[in-house]
């Protein structure tokens, strides 16, 4: 019920403002642009500025922190201000200037950086703002050994401008379209014509348009507003910090989306294997990057099963284990006061709080934490009676291996599906342990992107796409793009071997 | 979510409530072991089984005697500080006397138990089982370790034919050939693999000699590696003891027509032995870098197989026991319905199988004579 008066009231917030944006019907004369409209609708903001040119009658309004002052002052002081009533109007005629009719559209402009000036009755804005933000840095969730070691900032023109120097098509357009009814958030949809499938474009379009939300701060908030399953525990659409990869999606057809203000990008549609692939399996030789996608898929059976393995099979299948290591498990086991269950939960618990700490931490402090986890965990744990080292093992190997995953989010997701596996392994043996499994891969086949299924190419197969999914093919043999963008130009190789 | 949250609280209260057999609250049986109890009371069974601690140098060992393996289970149950269970079975032993008897009710008891492993090995013990299992010996380690590397490393070089309780059911239940099982004798130092038993059904009938266990594995199966030990091979007028190394055969059997058997008419079997191996020892005078004189070894070695081979069948058809499968390739031969109508036993025992044996030398060794 809250919810929907919420949501009425966004609507109703939201209705000026998008007409507003959308269009410039010749206005009526009560919102004409004016300059006592503007500065009212501005006042008590003590960053905007007002600017009297006294030689031609000139009006300048602008905030002091989005603009530049070197644009400042060769677009509008040093043409201006000597100029007369005649030559400024000519001046302003031409482009840059921009004459605005609405209100709105004059304000918007000028939240963004722009300057208006008012002359005579006419407003126009001129684009003075100055970019703020970090400089180009390699990804610090996303990296790797070989390749281009650049990432994406928060400044979506850079981000764009990196892109654009590695797609010089004409064929890559872009889409421009404002979410968050308060922040208005620029998102942008970057494809290639005549490669990503025109559907996928206007749904995906479409969607975003549907966002009905005050603001928008990331785009890996964003794509839990447009995803179709919102109460999964997976990520459904990739997003990543790597401008190689994102152009290698596009190139393969998909759809890139840059969120103003986040370094992440998303790509759809996305399948779950798309994951575990990294950049880095193509700038290896193709048998390393295949051996490589194969270890981080054993690093996901591992990560989601190895400490449930060990709970259920010491406290149901004793018969499963190896006789020499069993007397071994015994005598470290029969120090342990609690069941195994409770003991992999306690271990697991003790596991995460060390990783959160270790991320929430800076980095100086965090190896200390590393340091205290290691010793505390790994030796006094044992010693004390506390666990048997075998579920230290089992533990610390499913850490490590979730840490193989590239994607940091999808690694995330699955450490809490790790949980419920362990207590269902803890009540029902490896029958449980399978039924989760079952459960989880049901999920997965149930779980769409734009329409297209997550578990592609597995279901519905594709023996081409596995060339380039559970292995990394050679060049040659990729000629493909992948069956999941349904495009209808699907060779990008037409080299012979 | 309410749904979910309900499971998940249901999931976790119930964790504990099946039937739970948490590692370190279990006795883990190794060995067991299974003979009669003697002459004043003869329906009575000695079961002893052997709990390795968990220093795996000692091994807990009760004995008692009971009318079933149930029953002294539950007896063990009474002493024994933790729950015994049988998923960690390695060998099950029986006693001479016992097998001769007859050992399924009490495979049938052990094999019912859903967590026993095929890696189990069948055993019939020569001599005391209590003692050999309560025996601490110089090789280290508790005896049902000994045991299981002793079967295990013989087993590994085809010497003795795989009989675990897999293969003794399995071979118990197929048509047309019988379980076998290794037989383990005490020694004043140590255990000793005495030959194969040789079973008809679940019941003791033959013992094949240790020195002959390879001639048997090459009869039975094709052999990938083994060593033969050949006393008095022929070459030309000496006489003189060859062991073929790192072996390797290949067994095929023919038959003649399978129609008319059911009326009688006695069977023709021919067992064709492949051997290849590297001859790595010989005190023979003459030179073996002479071709013609390693055909003549040859000849002499397939003619010393043949013999060992014939000696060795004859003795199962003795005993009216195909323990080496060649009723299997019958069955296959003819249709079902009249398989049943055979007599295999009976025609097994009066057929007429004659074994060719092709040894063939694959390499001599590093020395040769210049």
């Amino acid at each position: 019920m809250k919810f929907r008066i919420a949501k009425m009231l966004l609507r109703l917030l939201a209705a000026p403002q998008s007409q507003a944006t959308s269009s410039a019907p010749p206005s009526s004369p009560d919102d004409r642009a004016t300059l006592e409209r503007t500065l009212h609708e501005l006042n008590d903001c003590m960053d905007l500025v007002h600017r009297k040119f006294p030689s031609n009658g000139m009006d300048v309004v602008y905030f002091a922190y989005l603009v530049g002052n070197d644009d400042l002052y060769r677009d509008i002081i040093q043409p201006f201000s000597n100029a007369t009533v005649q030559e400024a109007a000519a001046r302003l005629a031409c482009l840059p200037y921009t004459e605005v009719q609405n209100s709105n559209v004059c304000i918007d402009g000028i939240l963004e950086g722009m300057a208006a000036i008012f002359l005579k009755g006419k407003a126009y804005l001129i684009r003075i703002d100055e970019a703020e933000g970090r400089s180009i840095a390699q990804s610090e969730t996303e990296t790797v050994i070989s390749g281009p070691h650049d990432g994406f900032v928060e400044n979506l023109e850079q981000n764009l401008s990196v892109l654009r120097r590695r797609i010089k098509s004409s064929h890559l357009k872009t889409i421009e379209l404002p979410v968050g009814e308060i922040s208005k958030t620029n998102v942008v949809l970057a494809y290639l014509e005549g490669i990503a499938n025109p559907d996928f474009v206007e749904a995906l379009k479409e969607r975003i348009k549907s966002v009905e939300i005050d603001s928008v701060m990331d785009a890996n908030m964003f794509v839990q507003l447009i995803d179709e399953n919102p109460n999964s525990v997976f990520p459904q659409f990739l997003t990543t910090e790597r401008p190689d990869a994102v152009a290698s999606k596009i190139l393969g057809g998909r759809i890139a989306g840059f969120v103003d203000g986040s370094p992440s990008v998303f790509c759809s549609p996305t399948s779950f294997f798309d994951f575990f692939s990294s950049p880095d399996d193509y700038y290896q030789r193709w048998l390393l990057g295949t051996s490589l996608r194969i270890l981080r898929l054993v690093g996901f059976l591992i990560t989601i099963c190895f400490t449930a393995f060990y709970v259920s099979i010491t406290t149901f299948h004793y018969e499963m284990i190896p006789h020499t290591m069993l007397l071994n498990l015994t005598e470290s086991r029969s120090r342990v006061p609690f069941p195994p269950l409770i003991e992999a939960l306690l271990m697991e618990t003790t596991i995460e709080l060390l990783r959160e700490a270790g991320a929430r931490l800076p980095t100086k402090i965090g190896q200390t934490i590393g340091i205290v986890g290691g010793i505390v965990i790994g030796q006094a744990a044992v010693q004390a009676g506390f666990t048997s080292n075998i579920l230290i093992i089992a533990v610390a190997t499913s850490a490590i291996a979730s840490f193989v995953i590239p994607s940091y989010i999808m690694s995330a997701s699955l450490r809490l599906i790790r949980f419920g596996l362990i207590i269902l392994a803890g009540v029902l043996g490896n029958l449980g342990l399978l039924m989760g499994i079952g459960f989880v891969i049901i999920h997965l086949a149930g779980i769409t992107n734009l329409g297209t299924s997550y578990l592609t190419p597995l279901a519905p197969f594709n023996a081409g796409d596995v060339l380039d999914t559970f292995v990394r093919g050679p060049f040659w043999a990729l000629r493909k793009r992948p069956s999941i963008v349904k495009s209808s130009n699907r060779t990008r190789n037409k080299m012979r071997r | 979510m309410k749904a979910a949250a309900c499971w998940l609280l249901m999931l976790v209260c119930l964790a504990g409530c099946t039937d739970q057999r948490v590692l370190e609250k279990m006795g883990f049986i190794r060995t067991i072991s299974f003979d009669v109890a003697g002459q004043d009371n003869a329906n009575m069974l000695k079961v002893t089984i052997s709990i390795p601690k968990s220093s795996q140098n000692e091994s807990i060992v009760y004995t008692t005697v009971a009318h079933s393996s149930k029953q002294a289970r539950a007896v063990f149950d009474r002493q024994n500080d933790r729950r015994l269970v049988n998923g960690q079975i390695r060998q099950i032993l029986f006693g001479e006397a016992l097998a001769k008897q007859g050992i399924w009710k009490h495979l049938d008891a052990t094999m019912r138990d859903p967590s026993v492993g095929i890696h189990a090995h069948v055993v019939v013990a020569e001599g005391d089982t209590e003692k050999m299992l309560s025996r601490k010996y110089p090789q280290g380690g508790t005896a049902g370790e000994y045991i299981d590397n002793l079967l295990r490393a013989e087993s590994a070089t085809r010497d003795i034919p795989h009989a675990n309780l897999h293969t003794f059911i399995r071979d118990y239940y197929d048509d047309g050939i019988e379980p076998v099982a290794t037989i383990l004798k005490e020694t004043p130092s140590s255990l000793l693999i005495d030959g194969v038993a040789l079973f008809k059904k679940d019941k003791y009938v033959a013992r094949v000699p240790a020195a002959d266990k390879m001639y048997f594995g090459l009869l039975r199966d094709s052999v990938d590696t083994g060593e033969l030990n050949m006393d008095d091979i022929r070459m030309g007028k000496e006489s003189l003891p060859v062991s073929l190394s790192y072996i390797h055969s290949r067994r095929k059997i023919r038959f003649s027509s399978v129609k008319g058997l059911t009326a009688g008419t006695p069977l023709k079997v021919t067992i064709h032995l492949r051997i290849r191996g590297s001859l790595l020892e010989f005190y023979g005078g003459e030179a073996l870098d002479n071709a013609a004189n390693q055909k003549k070894l040859e000849a002499g070695m397939s003619r010393y197989v043949e013999e060992k081979c014939n000696a060795l069948i004859a003795l199962m058809q003795q005993n009216k026991t195909d323990s080496i499968g060649i009723g299997q390739h019958v069955r296959n031969a003819m249709k079902y319905a009249s398989w049943r109508q055979l007599e295999w036993d009976d025609t097994f025992s009066k057929a007429d199988i004659t074994v060719r044996a092709d040894v063939k030398i694959k390499d001599i060794g590093k020395l040769t004579r210049s």
